[in-house]
């Protein structure tokens, strides 16, 4: 039998980072201005080049690359760990509820006119409203399968269920909120497709370092997530607290989907069907498996992104439904590719 | 170190599921636990599991199969050795050492590099009895470890338990089989509604009148004069 460190992993890991790379230097010329590639290869390099191509590069196309590949790979990795505690294949960061929490924070900041009011440091009115939004509906969720676990019944079922639940009631509230506020309604729904048009470097950097704070904390506690897959009685043989375990999952994920969310609305489909695809490729191991998430769910978004700004430019389609569009039929191929092997 | 229960209680609201259980577990011996359904034998294990002081030193099978895995048998054998590893994950020798010697006692060798997902219920249930003694352990606890198991491999599981034991491990197993548990149990409890109603040495507990009264069933005792054992068939 192998050792458990399984080489090709590495060597699929580090392929894809190759790949994402190139991916973001190329993102990096396309747009409604042309930027050239040896106008990056000099920023690169540290050499000189005309301040118009420098603002273009570090105040509009590199915040809004960070913060493509950085949500993506979050929001992949979320999927991931969704997948995973809640023991269902068709998890992903809005069954939480928290994206329909944090979309309905948005929406109520956007209709009332309180995006001006509640803005600060960079950071809009919406996007506090979409971070109030997703915590109320985190505690809330929380509450309800801390409940459930005190009365002896399954906190993951418990979960799912009222995290579906929250995201129907924070759905119809939002489809009132703009059926009351119709002069509004394209503003909050153009906001809720998905976009990173309103991308900027304070956004950027909040990623950056939820991303360093909380990452290698995923990655220290994934194979404990790879025992919680036998069972919790199972693994509190191996010293896991599942409940603990959940609880700790589940906050940071809460947290980096709000703020995914926050930034720009809801993309949806990716932190869906890049963890199965990342399985698709023989990537079993959790800890393996979040990493290759951050890297493909970067690359899917990052693609989508610039195919969103620059097909139709100088306007610009919303970045949820690419990636829908992009995701939606691979994923098809995959799944019957992997019903004829088992036939 | 023994397991000891000292006047366990547990309800779930109006219905109580064990009723002011005590016990001793002796080590380096094999327990089985007896009893019909809802008696409260998973229940009590799951106790064990959960708040025995030498809880680092169990390793556990549980009854219900897990969910989906999505990972090779071998990996799952290879979580056995889970809480020998530090940050890095690093398998060394002896740890694959350990998990080739588990797979071989489950004879699982021909399902190793398959996903586990896609195995039958009575290979499930040996992958994860393998994954189970790969692990460090003075205690073994299965729940109905056998209940997917073919006659072959039921029989291998007899063996292999009295092999732990030879080695000085220690085993508390559920099993429904009568005939198997008088083959491999040092003590015996048989349990109805929550309580412990018989407990002791195998050939002492396991009679007709005490299947009588804790299945409620009639048993009819065949004795093999030859090897001088016995076996219960029940009397439809």
């Amino acid at each position: 039998m192998k050792s458990y460190q399984n080489k090709s992993d590495a060597i699929k890991i580090t392929i894809m980072l190759f790949i994402l790379a190139a991916a973001m230097l190329f993102a990096a010329e396309f747009g409604a201005a042309q930027v050239k590639l040896s106008d990056i290869v000099k920023v690169v390099s540290g050499r000189e080049i005309a301040s118009n191509i420098e603002t273009i590069l570090f105040k509009v196309r590199l915040p809004r690359i960070i913060t493509g590949v950085l949500v993506g790979g979050l929001l992949s990795v979320c999927g991931c760990l969704m997948q995973a505690i809640l023991k269902n294949r068709m998890a992903d960061p809005s069954v939480m509820g928290i994206s329909g929490g944090a979309a309905l924070g948005a929406t109520f900041v956007i209709v009332t006119g309180l995006d001006y009011s509640l803005s600060f440091i960079g950071f809009s009115g919406r996007f506090v409203g979409a971070v109030l939004g997703a915590s109320i509906t985190f505690v809330f969720i929380m509450t309800v399968a801390f409940t459930a676990g005190k009365r002896g019944q399954s906190s993951t079922s418990s979960t799912l269920l009222a995290g579906i639940a929250v995201s129907s009631f924070t759905s119809a509230m939002i489809t009132v909120l703009m059926a009351l506020n119709k002069e509004d309604m394209e503003r909050a729904y153009m906001w809720m497709l998905g976009s990173l048009s309103s991308s900027s470097v304070s956004k950027s950097l909040l990623l950056v370092v939820m991303t360093i704070i909380f990452i290698p904390i995923i990655l220290f506690i994934a194979p404990q997530i790879d025992i919680l897959k036998l069972g919790s009685t199972t693994a509190s043989t191996y010293g896991i607290n599942s409940n603990r375990l959940m609880c700790i999952v589940l906050t940071i994920s809460s947290i980096l989907i709000a703020v995914c969310v926050a930034d720009c609305g809801i993309i949806g489909f990716v932190g869906l069907i890049v963890p199965h695809i990342v399985s698709f490729a023989g990537i079993k191991r959790m800890r393996t498996k979040i990493l290759m998430c951050l890297i493909c769910g970067g690359l899917l978004v990052l693609i989508a992104d610039t195919i969103a700004r620059t097909i139709i430019a100088p306007s610009e389609l919303p970045v949820g439904a690419i990636t829908s569009l992009i995701g939606a039929p691979y994923f098809i191929v995959q799944l019957l590719k992997s019903r004829e092997v088992r036939k | 170190m023994n397991i000891e229960v000292k006047d366990l209680t547990i309800r779930y609201g109006n219905r109580t599921v064990l009723d002011h259980i005590n016990h001793i577990f002796e080590e380096r011996k094999i327990h089985v636990i007896l009893g019909p359904n809802g008696c409260g034998k998973t229940t009590l294990v799951n106790y064990l599991v959960n708040n025995a002081e030498q809880r680092d030193k169990l390793t556990y099978v549980q009854q219900e199969t897990v969910g989906e895995l999505d990972m090779t048998a071998g990996d799952v054998v290879k979580l056995g050795r889970y809480h020998k590893k530090g940050f890095y994950q690093v398998f060394t020798n002896e740890d694959m050492i350990k998990v080739n010697e588990a797979v071989s006692m489950m004879d699982a060798e021909d399902v190793i590099n398959q996903n586990y997902d896609t195995l039958s219920g009575g290979e499930k249930q040996r992958i994860q009895i393998a994954r189970a003694i790969a692990k460090d352990y003075d205690w073994l606890i299965c729940d109905e470890p056998t209940a997917n198991l073919d006659i072959k491999h039921q029989v291998g599981f007899a063996g292999i338990v009295k092999k732990l034991k030879a080695q000085g491990k220690s085993v508390i197993v559920i099993i429904h089989d009568i005939n198997l548990a008088l083959n491999i149990a040092d003590e015996v409890l048989m349990m109805k509604e929550g309580r412990i109603l018989y407990s002791g040495k195998a050939s002492d507990v396991i009679c007709e009148k005490n299947l009588k009264d804790v299945f409620e069933t009639d048993f009819i005792r065949i004795e093999n004069t030859d090897t001088k054992t016995n076996n219960f068939i029940y009397n439809v």
